[in-house]
């Protein structure tokens, strides 16, 4: 009985004891293939670390490319954008510029695909979060109608003397204007709010300055005279970061790794 | 006779109690050096992956701080060389080759240290514009300096 009794007792040891080694040579194997996923994931970190490195260096490419060669200078705050530019001047240097960069970047790297031809079309760049959408050509410049927009204070420094000014409006809107029209002593001015259109005709020079309000909202400056130009447009205060958009798009197609990634060119800061 | 009989019992008992115990005891020793080995061999692999991603995170900083101080602008080895060796921390090493449409080394210039032969390195790439509008393509190798 005695013996029966110390045999039971050792297979209860033996088992117990296999069992616990059992469960910690599981726990040593949890680890390794633990260890194995880390090891994957910092991979993948490393991988898409690369992938920001270089997009975010292509957008900024593009995004001083524009600020060095447009002519054209922007800002932003919580709420208002302000457009400065020496009127007419030609954007054929920004163009032949953005798409040679096109061109050097997709042969260095055969995963970009880079499309520049929305920007080309209409030179436009889009103030986020706000979608304030605003459009460049050699002599004009357009503020596309946004429902956030409350005023714009427009003033040109003409070259040469102020022939004519005519400034006709429309209430029953929402939209105030401020213009001024300066070349020395001589100035042309308007101010109004709660517009629906404005329409000031100016001829300097003998060339023509036209800015137009039009009933759905959009603002249109267009001058053949030399003129420096800086338009502020004032919208509904917001309480996040403004930042300005280029309709050019950025495509990392990577089939070694399954990764896809599209974004746009952002400029995360103001370009003065 | 029986007295005999019980101390012969408890003798082979107590045998076979220590035999069981040494048992015991060295299989517990190999499941413990089975357990601490594969601890190290984790924790030294995930020290290795998060070194090179720190690596390459300094690498990318460096670049971007000599890119928005203009330094590439210049296009001179030695203006850039000294940049470099301001912002590179003193643990590190780090070789930078220029690529770009300019004259000056046939469109290439290497600015930093030599490739060393046996350390860890990591490289990554980025792109720049100069205020002259060039276009530049920016290859760095960075490694930890031999101590």
């Amino acid at each position: 009985m005695k013996k029966t009794r110390l045999n039971k007792k050792a297979m209860f040891y033996t088992i117990s004891l296999s069992l616990f080694s059992l469960t910690i040579l599981l726990l040593a194997a949890l680890f390794l293939r633990h260890a194995e996923s880390v090891e994957s994931r910092n991979l993948e970190l490393n991988y898409f670390q690369k992938n920001y490195d270089l997009e975010t260096s292509v957008e900024k490419v593009f995004a001083d490319a524009f600020t060095s060669t447009s002519g054209i200078t922007l800002s932003s705050n919580n709420n208002s954008l302000t457009i400065t530019r020496n009127l007419p001047n030609s954007l054929n240097g920004l163009d032949t510029l953005i798409s040679q960069l096109e061109s050097n970047i997709e042969n260095d790297f055969s995963k970009i695909n880079i499309s520049t031809e929305e920007f080309l079309d209409n030179h436009s760049i889009t103030l986020r979060p706000l979608n304030i959408n605003t459009q460049y050509e050699n002599n004009k410049i357009i503020v596309n109608p946004n429902q956030n927009i409350t005023k714009f204070n427009i003033i040109l420094i003409f070259s040469q003397d102020i022939d004519s000014c005519n400034p006709t409006s429309v209430g029953g809107g929402s939209i105030e204007i401020n213009f001024w029209g300066k070349f020395e002593d001589n100035d042309c001015t308007f101010s109004q709010s709660n517009l629906q259109e404005a329409n000031i005709e100016l001829t300097v020079g003998s060339e023509n300055v036209l800015v137009v309000l039009n009933t759905t909202g959009e603002l249109s400056l267009e001058t053949d005279a030399q003129a420096d130009s800086t338009i502020i447009i004032n919208f509904n205060e917001i309480g996040q970061k403004t930042y300005f958009q280029m309709p050019i798009t950025l495509q990392i197609d990577d089939t070694d790794f399954n990764f896809y990634k599209y974004s746009k060119v952002d400029f995360p800061y103001s370009s003065e | 006779m029986e007295r005999t009989k019980l101390i012969c019992m408890i003798k082979i008992n107590n045998k076979k109690g220590f035999v069981f115990t040494l048992d015991i005891t060295i299989a517990m020793l190999v499941v413990f050096i089975v357990i601490l080995t594969s601890l190290f061999f984790v924790s030294r692999g995930s020290e290795i992956s998060i070194s090179e991603h720190h690596l390459h995170c300094i690498g990318s900083d460096i670049i971007t701080i000599m890119d928005k101080r203009e330094v590439f602008d210049s296009l001179d080895h030695s203006t850039i060389e000294n940049e470099l060796a301001e912002v590179l921390p003193v643990n590190y090493e780090m070789l930078i080759r220029i690529e770009g449409d300019f004259s000056i080394g046939n469109g290439t210039i290497e600015i930093g240290n030599d490739l060393p032969s046996q350390r860890i390195l990591i490289s990554g790439k980025k792109v720049a514009l100069t205020n002259q509008d060039i276009y530049l393509k920016l290859t760095y190798f960075i490694w930890t300096r031999e101590q």
